[in-house]
């Protein structure tokens, strides 16, 4: 045996002094990014740690049964890495460690569940080649070499194992055989081998094992499967709030803007790239691939690694990258136009099992074109002149901004007087359709005796589109006179009916010196209707009501209940749901700034949610965003459904059901 | 042999290629002192001549919303919006056009705006200088006459 120790010793020490390597050749790539913070709050983060790998809380979910086979297969690895350590340990003292030595309660009990786990895990493996190879899932590459060696690995290395132990209980030299079922089963085809023989397949099947393992070990740091070593620090360093804003810029003469190169992006940007398991799921709720666009959120991912291995290890010695991130149109290289497509609806991040933050890397990459380069698509030329002229993305002279009270009387918002501020918002001011929103909401807000006025023609855009649009130069313009209006104006609560104004005034302005408490307009109306404040009747002959989950409203700031329990009250009983409502909401395509881009691959998103909500044979569609209003309403007059269907917000419901 | 390497140093040089320079079909609309836009009502082949001899009458072109883009009518380039040009002629006139706020954003700098539709509430007639209610087929005629007859007279006019 002394010969086989000193083998396997030299063999171990080898196969983990080179996947020790391996691993810091990858890592210390990671280390090339940016500094980020992800170590606030640790108490809430090792939970994090905790709860979600150990109960694969994020691998299963409705959408995604099949995340239960992982699961199955994560809980099997997690009790055969005592097994694997035990092997190891084994191999190398053999005199001083087996689970043999333990008592044969303790023995017998690990025997069993090493051998039960075994089988489970093989036909966990089994099904995983079954499921790609007859019904693989749309949007990977199911059939990849790197899946079916890993699968392969994990398989032999479970026969290996049953093999192993067979042949020890088909020599007579196994205690615990009696609590090895599995292991027994397999030993009764050994029955025909001679005792030399069990001992030869012992030996062999104990030395397949060894190499598997080593292998398996490995191929690791060079395959997807690397998810194993990054998922538990992933959700360590994942971001505890929602992925609702994006970070601001420091504009210093000198500065690099965006990321337009691999190392600019954070270390744990470039982490996520490694935590990837190609699992596919942000694809498959993505509107950009669903519609056939180029941007695939997986494979942005997956670029930005190649990216990293091609260009890191140059960078890392001070040498000139060779890969451009922003371009090309090959692995490693990022097209422009995949990245104009992201609507920013944040579908991706909610699905990812990893907590990978897909879309902020996109915006990152839109800084570096639009602030380092002015490279972007020729429609937005417009939009952002108007926005820095007028302060509206259409250029209206912005006396026009009260044009939608002619016919009703509106105060102007006075400090210490007036209660709320009503943000109209550009779209509210200036769009026609949405007009109507506006004055509906301003009726109600009168009918519930609420204190509110407006800022007129002084009020300027919100700033959405320019920050999601990677304009952050002109955003940061702009809030600051907004903030300095706001706070001359004694302004701390302010009323919106625009999910992106309300966002953007909640969740971005507070990264700048300023306290606003901002109120979507469901969720005040939900509010009042609680307290009793709005008198309601049943709003009559509105016929079958499906409701739409806005992005800004639903996904990045978790209102789903107020604008449904408001229609409850508003029409006597809950909306139809879409197939795809509350966190897997399909965006209406206008997020991100592409409520002002040309549509120019592809079907248009609004036209694919548009027939999602007709499969519901509505007659009124609910909505509470007026992107989405412009884009059901465009959307219904293209399918030629403009005449059975109409689209009202939840603010002109509510009105008709008032007494 | 010396006249070839001579001949060739005479030739331009390509410093750039710019593709779909003359995308479409070459015109460029935002340089036009007058505009027809064809709006979706008016999406139609069979009347496209008679709204292309309006524009010809009037010195100027066709134009059309982003829906008859859409719709295959006419190109990319002759769309006036926000995802289109930016125009500013001296005279606009929107065929059955609704006037909603992304194409309005691409017309609102013109001198004249001139709206023919059947509905009075369409956003394009409120902010219309001029706006004609009716149906475009039985308007558009009459207007092409009535041109014709004052080039006509026009021409004809020896003072």
């Amino acid at each position: 045996m002394l010969p086989s120790i000193m083998l396997f010793a030299v063999v171990f020490v080898a196969a983990i002094a080179l996947f020790g390597w391996s691993c810091f050749k990858r890592f210390r790539l990671v280390a090339l990014g940016r500094a980020e913070n992800r170590c606030d709050n640790v108490g809430k983060r090792i939970w994090s740690m905790l709860l979600y790998p150990f109960t694969q809380l994020c691998t299963i979910t409705w959408r995604y049964p099949f995340g239960f086979n992982h699961a199955v297969l994560f809980w099997c690895f997690i009790v055969l890495l005592i097994a694997n350590a035990e092997f190891l340990l084994n191999g190398l003292f053999p005199a001083y460690i087996s689970i043999s030595y333990l008592p044969d309660g303790a023995y017998f009990t690990l025997a069993f569940i090493f051998d039960i786990v075994s089988i489970i895990a093989l036909l966990a493996v089994l099904l995983a080649v079954i499921r790609r190879l007859a019904f693989p899932p749309a949007n990977i590459v199911a059939r990849s070499r790197d899946a079916f060696v890993i699968l392969s690995l994990i398989a032999g290395l479970m026969i290996a194992f049953f093999g192993m132990h067979a042949s020890h209980i088909a020599h007579g030299t196994e205690r615990a055989a009696a609590y090895m079922p599995v292991s027994s089963l397999v030993a009764g085809w050994f029955s025909g081998v001679s005792a030399e023989g069990l001992v030869v397949s012992a030996g062999v099947f104990w030395w397949i094992h060894a190499i598997v393992l080593l292998s398996f070990l490995n191929y690791l740091p060079y395959s997807k499967h690397i998810h194993i070593l990054t998922a538990i620090p992933s959700c360590f360093v994942r971001s505890l709030e929602k992925i609702n804003s994006q970070t601001r810029e420091e504009f210093k003469k000198g500065n690099v803007f965006g990321v337009g190169q691999v190392e600019r992006f954070t270390w744990k940007d470039l982490l996520d790239s490694y935590s990837c398991t190609e699992c596919g799921r942000c694809s498959d709720v993505c509107p950009a691939t669903f519609t056939g666009k180029p941007l695939n959120p997986r494979l942005v991912i997956h670029d930005i690694k190649a990216n990293l291995l091609k260009n890191g290890p140059l960078v890392a010695s001070n040498r000139e990258a060779v890969l451009p991130l922003i371009g090309g149109d090959v692995e490693g290289s990022i097209s422009e136009e995949v990245i104009w497509e992201c609507t920013t609806c944040g579908a991706c991040v909610e699905v990812c099992p990893v907590f990978i933050e897909h879309f902020p890397k996109i915006i990152d990459m839109r800084r570096d074109l639009v602030e380092m380069h002015a490279r972007f698509p020729e429609e937005l030329l417009g939009f952002f002149e108007n926005m820095e002229q007028r302060s509206n993305p259409w250029g209206i002279a912005p006396a026009e901004r009260t044009k939608w009270a002619a016919e009703i009387d509106v105060k102007p918002f006075e400090a210490g007087k007036t209660e709320y501020l009503f943000f109209v918002g550009c779209a509210g001011a200036f769009d026609a359709r949405n007009r109507r929103t506006t004055l509906a909401l301003a009726k109600i807000l009168d009918a519930a005796g609420v204190s509110w006025g407006i800022l007129g023609k002084d009020e300027l855009c919100c700033g959405d589109s320019l920050r999601r649009l990677g304009n952050e130069f002109v955003f940061e313009r702009i809030v600051k006179e907004n903030i300095k209006m706001f706070t001359e104006r004694g302004v701390n609560k302010i009323i919106s009916h625009c999910p992106h104004c309300y966002s953007t005034l909640k969740n971005d302005y507070d990264q700048y010196d300023v306290e606003l408490e901002v109120i979507h307009h469901t969720e005040l109306i939900n509010n009042l209707i609680g307290e009793g404040k709005l008198n309601l009747d049943r709003a009559e002959d509105l016929g079958k009501m499906v409701f739409h989950d806005s992005c800004y409203l639903g996904r990045h700031n978790d209102i789903y209940e107020a604008p449904r329990k408001a229609l409850v009250s508003a029409i006597g009983h809950a909306p139809t749901e879409m197939k795809r409502h509350h966190k897997i909401g399909f965006c209406c395509g206008a997020g991100g700034g592409r409520m002002w881009m040309k549509n120019r691959v592809g079907k248009r998103i609004d036209m694919a949610r548009v027939e999602e909500a007709l499969k519901e044979d509505p007659e009124t569609i609910c909505v509470c965003c007026p992107y989405c209003m412009t884009m059901f309403v465009d959307g219904l007059k293209d399918e030629n459904a403009d005449d059975r269907v109409q689209v009202l917000d939840l603010a002109e419901i509510v009105v008709r059901a008032l007494k | 042999m010396k006249a070839w390497r001579e001949l060739y140093a005479l030739l331009p040089r390509v410093i750039d290629f710019i593709p779909r320079a003359t995308e479409g079909d070459g015109v460029d609309i935002t340089r036009v002192l007058a505009l027809v836009v064809v709006g979706k009502g008016a999406c139609d082949a069979k009347n496209l001549p008679m709204l292309e001899e309006l524009a010809k009458l009037l010195g100027g072109t066709i134009g059309c919303s982003r829906r008859v883009v859409e719709s295959g009518l006419l190109p990319y380039t002759r769309q006036v919006g926000q995802t289109g040009r930016t125009v500013v002629p001296k005279l606009y006139i929107g065929v059955a056009v609704s006037g909603a706020v992304q194409h309005l954003v691409g017309m609102q700098g013109a001198d004249k705006i001139i709206a023919i539709n059947t509905d009075r509430q369409a956003p394009l007639v409120q902010i219309a200088d001029y706006a004609l209610i009716g149906d475009y087929l039985e308007i558009v005629p009459r207007l092409i006459k009535g041109l014709e007859e004052r080039i006509k007279n026009f021409k004809g006019s020896k003072k």
